[in-house]
């Protein structure tokens, strides 16, 4: 490809189609229309709403602010952790807006621990799979294996402010940020950034070429299970709801 | 008044709450078109994305509604026709991002495969997924920066990003420049731009050996 001084303009020009074949047009939205007449609306999501409605009521906003107050007490504590692993960039995070940013930044294998640390910020869940990210970075490399011992110290000295919030309140603080009952971009981006960690995460430990039969193995599937387990917690909650 | 007039004249309303960046906006929108954006979405993409993740699709199109509102032009089609294509898209960038992180069998993320058959349609399509796998190699910032921008549908203005990522004006201008070039090569070696033909993309699902 050519390198002159056209790149720039090239750039912009590709980017400005880019972003064309990103905006509806007429006809995708005249197909999409004609194909959203032939379907019934998803009865799934109209439980959601119907869950948003309740969420307005006195007594459920109460109940969900709390644990929106745990969830964010959750993500609070993720900072500190995130100080803990000696990652600059992710010292800055401190709130909730800028979570989602710190979980762009930060990179294999952190992501794994950060992942963890994400879907189980609660109590015993949390000490239980930091141990075993200590146990499968043993196996690593030692600057992982660190920050994870850091990691578990941090878990175990705030583990007394840790309350009951749960993946209950994740399902909850989803709920309510569908129906735009908080602050909608940061938290539904920030919640939405959780799970695709926890992908992340998953894709890591699959791509985690420990021998077969090897310790190392056997901890990479013990994890594996930990993640799956931990993960499916808030679908299976919403799934009882339903 | 008609069923018909009464969703337009609610949709109006929803739009205007939209643009306005009020929540009820959001609210209605999902309310009023959730459902069926939903149904569209597991009946196109069932075979590439599990139903949570479906919901993730619509929940990031909701939160791209909300950001580019302004870009809605009620004389190209109703809002739930707009929030459909958004949805999409969305979901195209999950199943991109799912790629890249996890295993996905190979030719499941062919947009052909999800009933889409008009070619104009197709080629977008292609376009975007093929973009969002480029913008997941890309440096952080430089992502950030693009997918914000693509989220917005317009190049949003370099303070409020430098403010929203923590960092300095020139480093998001900077990141702009180079995740754009940046970009285009790595579309160029999936087949995109001046002298590169369709048949000189590698199969779906298969890395590109310059990359």
């Amino acid at each position: 490809m050519s390198n002159t001084k056209d790149s720039k303009h090239e750039d912009d020009a590709l980017w400005q189609r880019i972003q064309e074949a990103n905006t509806p047009t007429r006809a995708e939205m005249t197909r999409a229309e004609l194909e959203l007449q032939a379907l019934e609306p998803d009865p799934a999501f109209a439980v959601d709403g119907a869950r948003l409605s309740t969420a307005a009521a006195p007594a459920q906003r109460h109940s969900g602010r709390a644990k929106l107050a745990a969830l964010a007490a959750g993500l609070l504590l993720l900072s500190v952790l995130a100080v803990a692993m000696g990652d600059q960039r992710s010292g800055r995070m401190a709130t909730i807006d800028t979570f989602d940013e710190y979980l762009e930044h930060i990179k294999m294998p952190y992501q794994y621990t950060t992942a963890q640390q994400a879907i189980g910020p609660v109590g015993t869940t949390a000490i239980r799979s930091a141990q075993a990210i200590q146990t499968l970075a043993e196996h690593t490399a030692p600057a992982v294996a660190e920050a994870a011992r850091r990691s578990l110290e941090r878990l175990e000295q705030h583990k007394g402010h840790i309350t009951e919030a749960n993946h209950e309140s994740y399902v909850d603080a989803r709920l309510l940020v569908q129906g735009g009952k908080a602050e909608p971009a940061a938290l539904l981006q920030a919640i939405t950034d959780l799970e695709s960690v926890c992908a992340t995460a998953t894709g890591a430990l699959m791509a985690f070429e420990a021998p077969e039969g090897s310790q190392a193995a056997q901890n990479a599937q013990q994890l594996l299970s930990r993640v799956s387990q931990v993960t499916g917690s808030p679908r299976k909650a919403a799934e009882r709801r339903r | 008044m008609s069923r018909s007039s009464d969703n337009l004249s609610r949709d109006h309303e929803t739009l205007r709450l939209l643009k306005a960046g009020d929540a009820e906006g959001l609210t209605r929108l999902l309310e009023d078109h959730g459902p069926h954006i939903q149904a569209h979405l597991r009946r196109k993409f069932h075979s590439a994305l599990d139903p949570w993740q479906i919901e993730d699709a619509v929940s990031l199109a909701a939160v791209r509604a909300w950001q580019s509102a302004k870009n809605f032009n009620p004389a190209l089609g109703r809002l739930r026709a707009w929030f459909a294509v958004i949805a999409r898209n969305c979901a195209l960038s999950l199943i991109a991002k799912k790629r890249s992180e996890t295993f996905v069998p190979l030719d499941e993320a062919d947009p052909s495969a999800f009933g889409y058959t008009a070619t104009d349609e197709l080629e977008r399509m292609r376009l975007v997924l093929d973009v969002h796998r480029a913008i997941e190699q890309l440096p952080n910032l430089q992502r950030l920066v693009l997918l914000a921008d693509m989220n917005a549908g317009s190049t949003l203005p370099g303070p409020e990003l430098a403010r929203r990522f923590g960092t300095t004006l020139s480093s998001i201008y900077v990141a702009r420049l180079r995740g754009r070039h940046r970009l285009r090569k790595l579309l160029w070696r999936m087949g995109y731009g001046p002298g590169r033909r369709r048949d000189d993309r590698p199969p779906l699902g298969q890395k590109n050996a310059a990359q």
